[in-house]
């Protein structure tokens, strides 16, 4: 590798260390401000995929310009870019399992995984490529789940994981069809990476839910009904409640909470109405049940159950 | 030889006879339980696909024992150490099903379906690969492990159950052990092991095996259940 491209090589990766920060910054905020399982998780997610994707790069780097190999290839046919890519879509397997809520699963990715390495050291390249054909298989399997998810739920968490499976799986096509040299293929798995972590950056800033998930006419429903809802129960709306008592009274309270469905796992940040925190503050019961109508996160109806300092405690479906 | 073919023979038929007892005692009991709770309890069907398991091994023995199948590899191995066999099937299914109980018992919910995973790429591995080191080791470990982990989570938790399942696995692979010590040529020695094992194989199907009392517990009234205070809002 001469030095030119060398540097080229490195600015991307580092783009692509700097779109990670950045796609992570928004998640990192949130987990200070309010505790949710969902979003917990997918922060995991976007470390352990960012995680694997720098390191493989660093892996690269240290086998061919340190310790002098020709190719990166460790055992019979066992590239490094393989143990990246089987290990990327583990991971993301492992989060697809936890989407859709099968936690007796969860071993199945690692046992997939393992299983491959296996087959690569021990079998190397046959007639057929079995790893190419599975995790080809695996990728189309999760990009349909996650966009058809997205889409149902209009959730942009679920389509930046779409898009950032679609861009690795075209990135690894062409690594595998169309790079003739090391380089090429060196550049088409930082591009890979540097715009998923872009698709992911777009989900996580919200991006995809204000542009292009965004509903007009059904968030105009949704509101209807949370608010007839509420008028039906006759609670007073027209009490406005202090931020807090040593500022004023006149400025309303704004409390945020990430509302999760149990059963779609869909989630968004709603903010508690007014009268649902009065409720709150005038209620001596340690926890009070809030109903949310279908429509609102997603098309489930279920109940979360609502602690005296505004906390989230649990979901009913 | 022809005399010990006729014992083994004979041998093999009892324990397939006794096994077809437990399996009937065991499905009695299961519908007993259906009818009475709706449900019937996964232990009881891991308990239920072991004997059924250790039926099908009696079976494909008595195969090889009236030589409809000769004693040759693919078909017979000595031992599941050795490499993967048609009568030595059934032991990593065996251990698969003892590791899966115990993670049950042990409510390890993220990797109870580990073992069972782990065997099919284990099967699928030999498929592609022809190499049986996985299979010989997780033969080996996954039935000790099993055992092991079945006999700490009976006493952990009290159940005769799985108590039950732990000994009659140790019993019924002390023939593997009898074996290994030299005994294959000692019809009476095998016999006897055989009686001991499926004789406790009945107790325990029809329910008798009772080491640990049930403690009966009396459902509280609903005046003293306490619930969170809860307002319905919207």
């Amino acid at each position: 590798m001469n030095v030119e491209i060398d540097i080229l090589l490195w600015v991307v990766w580092v783009l692509g260390v700097v779109t990670v920060a950045i796609g992570l910054l928004p998640m990192y905020k949130e987990r200070h401000k309010a505790y949710s399982a969902m979003n917990n998780t997918f922060f995991k997610l976007m470390v352990a995929l960012a995680f694997l994707q720098t390191s493989n790069f660093i892996a690269k780097y240290v086998l061919m310009n340190v310790m002098g190999f020709h190719e990166p290839i460790l055992p019979k046919n066992l590239r490094i870019d393989m143990i990246t890519s089987f290990g990327v879509l583990a991971v993301l397997l492992h989060f697809s399992l936890y989407a859709v809520g099968r936690r007796r699963h969860y071993s199945l990715p690692w046992v997939w995984f393992i299983f491959q390495m296996a087959y690569l050291i021990e079998v190397g390249e046959v007639m057929f490529d079995v790893s190419i054909i599975t995790s080809a298989a695996v990728a189309v399997g999760i990009i349909i789940l996650f966009i058809n998810k997205a889409i149902k739920n209009r959730a942009g968490l679920m389509l930046g994981i779409g898009f950032y499976v679609v861009i690795n799986l075209v990135a690894a096509l062409l690594i595998q069809y169309a790079a003739k040299t090391v380089v090429e293929e060196e550049f088409y798995m930082l591009l890979g990476f540097t715009l998923g972590y872009f698709m992911m950056g777009l989900a996580t800033w919200n991006i995809f839910e204000r542009y292009i998930l965004y509903d007009r006419q059904k968030e105009k429903a949704i509101k209807s009904t949370w608010i007839s809802k509420i008028m039906q129960t006759g609670v007073s709306t027209s009490e406005s409640v202090a931020l807090a008592p040593s500022k004023g009274k006149d400025q309303a309270r704004q409390i945020p909470r990430r509302v999760t469905c149990p059963m779609c796992k869909t989630s968004k940040i709603w903010e508690l109405p007014s009268d649902v925190i009065t409720t709150r503050e005038r209620s001596q019961k340690g926890i009070i049940l809030i109903h949310v109508p279908a429509g609102t996160t997603c098309d489930h109806t279920y109940d979360f159950y609502l602690g005296k300092s505004f906390e989230i405690l649990g979901y009913n479906a | 030889m022809a005399d010990q073919f006729s014992v083994e023979t004979i041998r093999l038929e009892l324990i397939m006879t006794v096994l077809v007892i437990m399996v009937v005692f065991h499905a009695r009991r299961m519908l007993r339980d259906k009818r009475k709770h709706g449900t019937v309890n996964v232990i009881k069907k891991i308990v239920l696909c072991g004997f059924i398991c250790e039926l099908a091994r009696a079976f494909i023995n008595h195969i090889f024992a009236i030589g409809l199948l000769p004693k040759i590899p693919p078909y017979y191995s000595t031992s599941s150490i050795y490499g993967i066999a048609l009568n030595t099937m059934t032991s990593p299914i065996l251990a698969t099903l003892g590791l899966s109980l115990a993670l049950y018992i042990f409510n390890f919910e993220r990797i109870q379906y580990l073992p069972a995973y782990s065997i099919g790429a284990i099967l699928l591995f030999y498929v592609v690969s022809g190499s049986t080191v996985m299979y010989s080791l997780y033969v080996a470990v996954g039935a000790l492990l099993g055992l092991s982990l079945l006999f700490i989570a009976a006493i952990k938790i009290r159940d005769n159950y799985a108590l039950g399942l732990a000994l009659f696995f140790i019993l019924d692979f002390s023939e593997l052990i009898l074996v290994a010590l030299g005994f294959a040529g000692e019809p009476l020695v095998m016999f006897v092991q055989a009686i001991v094992a499926y004789g406790f194989g009945v107790f325990y199907a029809s329910g008798r095996f009772r080491i640990f009392k049930i403690k009966v517990t009396k459902e509280p009234s609903p005046e003293e259940v306490q619930t969170a205070p809860v307002v319905e809002v919207a």
